[in-house]
């Protein structure tokens, strides 16, 4: 209690009604926006999304928890410690060997509670989510090139022959069609600056770097129409930088394979080498 | 650590200098000094720099005399090599076209008869006409589209002279033009419409004429400032008739083959003389 | 510290407060950075070809104290005179032709917004192959072509506020984004990229036409919108042949009554798959095609509503294989066209399922 009481003054500076407007303003409005799902993460579509949703929730709850309890253990000795007839308020600056000991205690206490079960957590996700990229070679594997640029996406899926820069590989701008239940690959560059794709509903994030071919995966467990964002800053039209994920089931998407592929062999010129851009699978 | 000296830092700000201002775009000079020009009335100077004659009154061309045209030219046109064997069309987009070619179709870019003859050879005169000036045909030239075929498939024309595209057919196309210092046009015309009326305001060898719809469908126009040009027949022979006495320079081109090397010829009034082009693939 | 030289550091300040200024002074877009080399500076104006005697008179009707007709004019055949005198009536090559007259000032502005947004795609030059331009197809037109695909003008050229629209609208599916930009930046803009015509073409060419897009009128269908659609799919696979380059969305047997052929024979295989067809555009000097679109699967650029389809059916698409239509059959079949076209997309665009069981059924019929 002594080190709460050697803190107390410093916070007479929340009474000031112009730090307290604002923090009341504050909470009351990040409260309101959450309640509007459109400001929410909403419902994850691929299978590794509840493990964002999880680590998500897991650090709200344990910083809110933290926070609740400071504000307690804050306004506890601020009430009853406080200077009032036939009480004195007292400040001292916590140098006994026991306020020490507490400080240190609680801030391990803390670090392991908050950081390093987030730690080992976030490790364990990296390792069987973000790096766990599957195979290449497995023929359930959907793989996807990405040719990013000021400011569009370009896809290029190998088509029903399965090889890249053949005849029928589907190419579409802004526009991606996968399969439900299935690994969806991506090797991603850019053309001219670093930006990011995006995946929200996939909770699927990775920068695409001119110069360097980035990997990342994701396996949409929902059918429907989603969301592709480019997540770096990457010029003037960034904000419109922006498509659409089709996710279909899996009688539907190799119908639809098969049309795309089809209708691309049909558009393909041979002769026009320069439009072609595809690039090894390489490990 | 050095810092930069005096020196060092002017040579450094005037390179940064350079690099960020100055350059600039080459441009027409404007006429009338520039802007606000003849806020009165319009500008007789050219806005572009247009090669807007720059003919002195006393050595100016004079009008062309049909009577002065009395030498004649003829030649051929041959290619060099095997004859090459006859390229079968698919017409069967189009089941019109089909029926109009029942005996089946080639393709009609390369005609070359049994003696290295090269039909659709456009042979005109690229040099020395300068001393006169000609009238535009007021007629127009045909260029029909019948059998889903052009015909003739090379026609020439003089500058300035319409050019009429008709379409005989029972079934739709698209006049496409594809030239390069002409106004392009690409105009529909289906079945029964009325002919379609293209100006060339520019010289210019060869224009393709193509059908997007029938892929097959080409045509070639040339269009030249004089009226000393022809189309080799199926032999490869042309004849250029009523040229006056002079030096001329005569060039060929076909639509496959490209630009037959030029030849220069010097002819006296009255004569016949012969010269002939080869091509190679 | 030892070393510093006092002198050279105040010099070395002084210098860079003087550039700071002068970049900033010279420069109205603070983030309009040319990469190293490249002048955002054009000293020289143009005449450009303005558009026709009618926009004049539409002018004129706003600005009757700039615009005056003048019976004299153009050799007494009459014209509009502009009193500020950036419009002027001239004669080149004997042909009398509006031009208009834009200033280094104002290419200069229109050349730095033009570097900043445009130069990615359609390069530093306006060649059509910046940086992002690789590979891309369509490829971004390349103002030393003077080709546009659709500003939906009969004429040669776009007039500014046809391009105006169409920068505003941008073009779906592609790179080509809507611009939030100020009229006066675009109008800027607009004005450097007709300015990079080569001599004798484009808008430095006597002969061209800058026209309006086409007029949209009354739609004669409006109300009867199911026999709009019938008349649009006898038309589409019969007086113009659509399906020639556009797939077919009828069977064999049904596309004979259409063309009111019954002993027609078979038609091409894939009439449901479109051709593929030679452009104008070229990619370092090449040529590139263009695929027309299948209405139930692509995605149009140039806007969907029934009077877009119109004015992109009647204009044509210039520099590629699809034709104008206006004048080579009724406007009232044009209009048909338009509501066919808008039904396919509205029916089956988007929706894998009924458009896969549509083709599916085409395909069936045994002749297909």
């Amino acid at each position: 209690m002594s080190m709460l009481k050697a803190i107390l003054p410093s916070l007479a500076f929340l009474r000031s009604r112009w730090l307290g407007c604002p923090l009341a303003l504050m909470l009351t409005s990040t409260w309101a926006l959450a309640q509007d799902k459109r400001w929410g993460p909403g419902e994850a579509a691929s299978d590794y999304g509840y493990r964002f949703h999880d680590l998500f929730w897991l650090i709200t709850i344990l910083v809110s928890v933290a926070f609740a309890l400071v504000v307690l253990l804050l306004a506890i000795p601020v009430l009853r410690d406080r200077e009032r007839p036939g009480h004195r308020a007292s400040f001292d600056h916590g140098k006994s060997l026991h306020d020490k000991r507490l400080t240190a205690v609680i801030s391990i206490v803390t670090f392991i509670i908050l950081d390093a079960w987030v730690l080992v957590i976030a490790m364990q996700d990296l390792r069987e989510a973000y790096w766990a990229i599957p195979d290449a070679e497995d023929p359930q594997t959907y793989r996807v090139e990405v040719l990013a640029q000021q400011w569009a996406w370009n896809f290029r899926a190998p088509g029903v022959d399965g090889e890249f820069g053949t005849a029928d590989d589907i190419i579409t701008i802004n526009e991606l069609v996968v399969p439900k239940d299935r690994p969806v690959s991506f090797n991603m560059t850019s053309k001219d600056v670093i930006h990011a794709l995006f995946l929200p509903e996939m909770r699927m994030k990775r920068d695409v770097n001119p110069g360097s071919i980035n990997k990342t995966w994701f396996r949409p467990i929902t059918a429907g129409d989603f969301t592709i964002l480019c997540a770096e800053l990457c010029g003037f039209a960034h904000y419109q930088m922006s498509g659409k994920l089709r996710v279909l089931e899996q009688g539907l998407f190799n119908e639809w394979e098969a049309e795309a592929s089809k209708l691309a062999s049909t558009a393909f010129d041979a002769d026009d080498t320069e439009a072609q851009w595809a690039w090894d699978w390489e490990e | 650590m050095r810092t930069p000296s005096l020196a060092q830092t002017l040579i450094l700000s005037s390179l940064v200098l350079t690099a960020c201002g100055g350059g600039g775009e080459s441009s027409a000079p404007p006429p009338g000094g520039g802007p606000g020009a003849g806020p009165g009335g319009p500008s007789t100077e050219a806005p572009a720099n247009g090669g807007s004659g720059a003919s002195s009154p006393a050595a100016g061309p004079k009008a062309w005399s049909d009577s002065a045209g009395t030498a004649t030219l003829s030649g051929s046109a041959s290619l060099a090599g095997d004859v090459p064997a006859p390229i079968q069309v698919a017409m069967d987009s189009d089941p019109k076209c089909v029926e109009m070619n029942s005996g089946g179709a080639t393709d009609g870019s390369v005609l070359v008869d049994a003696s290295g003859g090269l039909q659709n050879v456009f042979v005109y005169v690229s040099k020395g006409t300068d001393a006169w000036t000609f009238t535009v045909p007021e007629e127009p030239v045909i260029l029909d589209q019948t059998g889903c075929n052009y015909t003739p498939r090379v026609v020439g024309m003089m500058t300035g002279q319409a050019l009429r595209v008709q379409n005989s057919d029972p079934t739709v196309h698209n006049v496409h033009t594809y030239p390069k210092k002409n106004r392009a046009s690409n105009v529909s015309q289906p079945a029964g419409s009325k002919p379609l009326e293209i100006e060339m305001k520019r010289s210019e060898v060869l224009v393709a004429v193509k059908c997007d719809m029938h892929s097959w469908m080409q045509a070639r126009v040339g269009i030249v400032d004089n009226p000393f040009f022809a189309v080799t027949a199926a032999d490869g022979s042309f004849t250029l008739p009523k040229l006056a006495a002079g030096e001329y320079t005569v060039s060929a081109v076909h639509e496959v083959f490209g630009k037959a090397s030029k030849q220069t010829i010097t002819i006296g009034d009255g004569e016949a003389q012969s010269i002939s082009f080869e091509f190679s693939k | 510290m030892r070393g510093i030289s006092w002198q050279g550091l105040a010099v070395s300040l002084g210098a860079l407060g003087l550039l700071t200024s002068l970049q900033t002074s010279d420069d109205e877009n603070p983030h309009a950075r040319a990469p190293r080399g490249v002048s955002l500076v054009v000293t020289a104006g143009s005449w450009l070809r303005a558009p026709s005697a009618d926009w004049f008179a539409k002018q004129a009707k706003s600005e009757p104290s700039r615009f005056t007709h003048d019976a004299t004019a153009a050799g007494g055949v009459g014209g509009w005179v502009d009193s500020r005198g950036e419009y002027s009536l001239s004669e080149v090559e004997g042909e009398w032709a509006y031009w208009q007259w834009v200033s280094p000032e104002r290419l200069t502005a229109g050349r730095r917004d033009f570097v900043q947004f445009c130069s990615s795609c359609h390069g530093l030059d306006g060649d059509g192959y910046g940086r992002s331009a690789q590979h891309l197809r369509p490829t971004p037109r390349s103002f030393q072509q003077n080709k546009f695909k659709f500003t939906k003008v009969i004429a040669d050229l776009p007039s500014d506020e046809a391009l105006m629209t169409l920068i505003k609208r941008g073009l779906a599916g592609t790179p080509m984004l809507p611009w939030d930009l100020s009229d006066v930046q675009l109008l800027d803009i607009i004005q450097y990229i007709k300015s990079l015509s080569p001599e004798e073409s484009g808008w430095r060419d006597v002969y061209s036409q800058v026209g309006d897009p086409v007029e949209v009128g009354e739609d004669p269908w409006a109300d009867i919108k199911e026999r709009a659609i019938a008349r649009g799919r006898e038309v589409y696979h019969g007086a113009a042949s659509c399906h020639l380059c556009h797939p077919g969305y009828v069977t064999n047997e049904q596309l004979r009554v259409l063309r009111k052929d019954p002993e027609g024979t078979v038609y091409r295989e894939d009439l449901t798959y479109p051709a593929l067809k030679d452009s104008e555009y070229e990619v370092l000097g090449r040529a590139t095609k263009v695929m027309p679109p299948d209405f139930t699967w692509h995605q149009l650029r140039a806007g969907i509503t029934t009077a877009d389809l119109f004015q992109t059916i009647a204009s044509g698409i210039k520099g590629t294989a699809m034709p104008q239509w206006k004048g080579a059959i009724p406007d009232e079949d044009l209009w048909a066209l338009a509501h066919y076209v808008e039904d396919l997309i509205v029916s089956y665009k988007d929706q894998p399922a009924v458009r896969g069981a549509f083709m599916k059924g085409l395909r069936a019929s045994g002749d297909n």
